[in-house]
């Protein structure tokens, strides 16, 4: 695929964009209650004259179609309003907890890849084997496990019977590395901070764990079927006829072309993943996008939440794009 | 006498499934001689590509060769292990199939394709065959010889511009240029014995020439022997020295092309060739064979051809015929085909 290629699907996404803001747009002006009004419950001495004007302010009080070019124009910016809790503006809240989600999401995809992957071209290999029947049925578990349940029984077995590993927070109070990228693996890298390291890590395991091998289930189930689809093509069968081993079969003429699936699914989980996950970033207290979004859905933060759909939508959105483009370098059969 | 570089004796392919073995190639039996092309024909499914499959140690699972000796320049290959039937393949023997395009890998570059068929045998390459005498090069180097080697391949084969099909994936080239690619890569360690199923059934007719034409020259400049796979009678006629019928999993006669063609005496044959439109004779009556190929997992208990055959009696229905040798290099294995006077139920050697 070329660039213009590329730009040309790149422009196709406009319309979705669009799309995706004027339904948050809907939302925010659907939702029930006066955000000003919801601004000051519960304090004292705030007039309707104060109130109308930070409506004023806010700009909530034109017509609709002005406000929402003036949201677009926002969003363009980089403006997504205030936070009516917080008092700071969205976009510094949404990126000060981008950081932990964007730590999550590469360490549960990278260990649902490592589980996923061998286990997936194994059990299609060795198709009704035992190692395929094992697969099968840890699949079947991880997909069935809620993701909170299986949380909860890590933090059993690791955080109370062993007490081995860390269940909460990112790291110890006080023991950030300096920030550069905001990421704690890499910053404490950056500065050679090798306690802060360990304790990152320790921390990010048993959420990336839970997220990881949930998504590990499908993961395996496409790359097997991706396989075993690949493995009975006449390309497999003549490069054994040259000479290859099957293991050299396997990686070299099998893995890409059967992968093309993998990455679709993997590049989506990315996409669901970097929107925050709101149940396992609660269970573990994970300070990230998910928990932000739980947090003020539960104090009426609308700004905020909104903002986070919109996000989500647009990870998700980029990351189906990305999967896109990828399959083509993959397969350079296809074609837009 | 010469040796053959192929022998195949009594080859068992069977392929155990719910609903009974199927015996895909039974008691197959027969040899090629160096610098030969023996074509192998017969109707879709009677087992000759798990023929092929079967010589190259491919056969697909839950095929099982259960029985029978390959014998390539001697030595058996039945029961070798895989890592050693592994150096054979590509190397001593190659094969190619119907379909370049889904034979070929459809996402890695043509010329990455021949370079890894060129250095697989790299070592037996540069040591003249017997994979011992020399050490392996550096692997940098090896690769810049392995990739220039490929272009002189493909420009040997008829590639024009090989340097830059080199780039090329297989979609991008047409059906004739990918079985060009696909037999250069299958000539890349001058293999004894080529085994080709039906290498020019997807190309239109004027490439189907060129292919043959193609083979026919390699083959005259190696010596490179053929077991030519087709449907084509027209093929056959043009191409190979001798042929072999099969059907339903038997190898059911055998002969010299001109002999076969003229003096066919198993029914099966003489229905096959009767059954082929005759360009510019518009007095033959094209014939097709009544009936279908029994199931293979239900054979009669005589010969495979008797639900078929206008001739079959009783005795062919329970007694399976062994093979006669009716002429110089030509044997049949029919009840209805022993000349008159010889004892029927002698089999005797091919
Ligand atoms: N996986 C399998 N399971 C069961 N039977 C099989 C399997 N693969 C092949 N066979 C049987 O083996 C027989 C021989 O197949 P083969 O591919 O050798 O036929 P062929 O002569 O090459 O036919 P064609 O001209 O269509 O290529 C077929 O009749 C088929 O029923
Ligand atoms: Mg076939």
């Amino acid at each position: 695929m070329n660039a213009a290629q590329i730009l040309n699907r790149a422009l196709q996404l406009i319309p979705v964009v669009l799309g995706v803001t004027l339904i948050v747009f809907a939302l925010m002006h659907l939702t029930p209650g006066d955000p000003v009004e919801v601004m000051f419950a519960g304090e004292s001495g705030v007039s309707e004259e104060d109130l109308e004007r930070y409506r004023q302010e806010l700009g909530l009080d034109l017509p609709l179609p002005i406000q929402y070019w003036n949201f677009l124009a926002g969003i363009v910016r980089g403006d997504l309003g205030m936070s009516l809790v917080q008092r700071q503006p969205v976009r510094d809240l949404l990126l000060s907890r981008m950081p932990a989600t964007i730590e999550l999401t590469a360490a549960a995809i990278l260990i649902s890849l490592i589980i996923a992957v061998p286990a997936g071209v194994l059990a299609a290999v060795h198709r009704h084997s035992a190692v395929d029947q094992v697969g099968t049925v840890g699949a079947l578990l991880g997909v069935s496990m809620p993701d909170f349940w299986l949380g909860l029984v890590l933090i059993m077995l690791f955080g109370v019977r062993w007490g081995i590993l860390p269940i909460s927070g990112r790291i110890p109070w006080g023991m950030e590395p300096e920030t550069v990228t905001g990421l704690y693996l890499v910053d404490s890298v950056l500065t050679g901070n090798w306690a802060a390291f360990r304790a990152s890590l320790r921390h990010l395991a048993l959420p990336a764990l839970t997220l990881g091998t949930s998504m590990a289930a499908l993961t395996m189930r496409v790359t097997r079927s991706g396989m075993l689809e690949v493995i009975h093509q006449d390309y497999i069968t003549f490069a054994r006829a040259k000479g290859l081993s099957g293991t050299e079969v396997v990686l070299r003429h099998g893995l890409r072309n059967a992968l093309s699936p993998t990455v679709t699914v993997v590049a989506l989980n990315i996409g669901v993943l970097l929107g925050g996950n709101m149940i396992v970033e609660s269970v573990f207290a994970w300070p990230g996008l998910g928990r932000l979004v739980v947090e003020s859905i539960y104090n009426r933060d609308y700004p905020v939440v909104q903002a986070a759909v919109l996000v989500y939508a647009m990870t998700y959105v980029t990351m189906n794009f990305l999967a896109d483009v990828l399959y083509t370098v993959l397969n350079p059969r296809v074609r837009f | 006498m010469i040796e053959p570089v192929l022998e195949v004796r009594d080859l068992k392919t069977h392929f155990p499934t719910e609903r009974g073995i199927v015996k895909a190639v039974d008691g197959v039996s027969f040899a090629l001689f160096p610098g030969e092309t023996l074509g192998v024909v017969g109707e879709s499914g009677c087992g000759k590509s798990m023929t092929a499959l079967s010589i190259m140690g491919l056969v697909p699972r839950p095929g099982k060769i259960v029985g029978g000796e390959i014998r390539l320049m001697g030595e058996n290959l039945v029961g070798k292990p895989e890592r050693e039937l592994r150096r054979l393949r590509g190397n001593r023997m190659a094969m190619i199939f119907q379909d370049p395009l889904s034979t070929l890998n459809p996402v890695m570059r043509v010329g990455d394709q021949v370079v890894e068929s060129i250095r697989i045998h790299y070592r037996d390459l540069v040591s003249g065959g017997n994979g011992t005498t020399r050490l392996p090069l550096s692997w940098r180097r090896s690769r810049r010889e392995a990739w220039e080697r490929a272009v002189a391949l493909l420009e040997k084969v008829g590639i024009p511009a090989p340097a830059e099909r080199m780039m090329a994936y297989p979609h991008e080239l047409s059906g004739g240029m990918r079985q060009r690619v696909m037999i250069a890569i299958a000539l890349s360690c001058n293999p004894a014995v080529l085994l080709a199923d039906e290498p020019t059934t997807a190309l239109d007719v004027t490439i189907q020439a060129q292919i043959l034409d193609l083979m026919q020259r390699v083959q005259e400049e190696y010596g490179t022997s053929i077991l030519l796979i087709t449907h084509d009678f027209g093929v056959v006629s043009e191409f190979c020295h001798r042929v072999m019928v099969m059907y339903a999993g038997r190898a059911v006669e055998a002969a010299p092309l001109d002999e076969l063609l003229t003096n066919p005496r198993h029914p099966y044959t003489q229905g096959l060739l009767d059954s082929i439109p005759r360009l510019g004779d518009r007095t033959h009556v094209v014939r097709p064979i009544e009936g279908t190929v029994p199931e293979l997992h239900a054979l009669p208990p005589g010969c495979p051809y008797c639900t078929r055959c206008p001739l079959a009696d009783d005795y062919c229905r329970q007694v399976e015929p062994a093979r006669f040798d009716v002429g110089p290099g030509h044997w049949v294995a029919c009840h209805k085909a022993v000349p008159a006077g010889q004892p029927a139920g002698q089999p005797e050697e091919a």
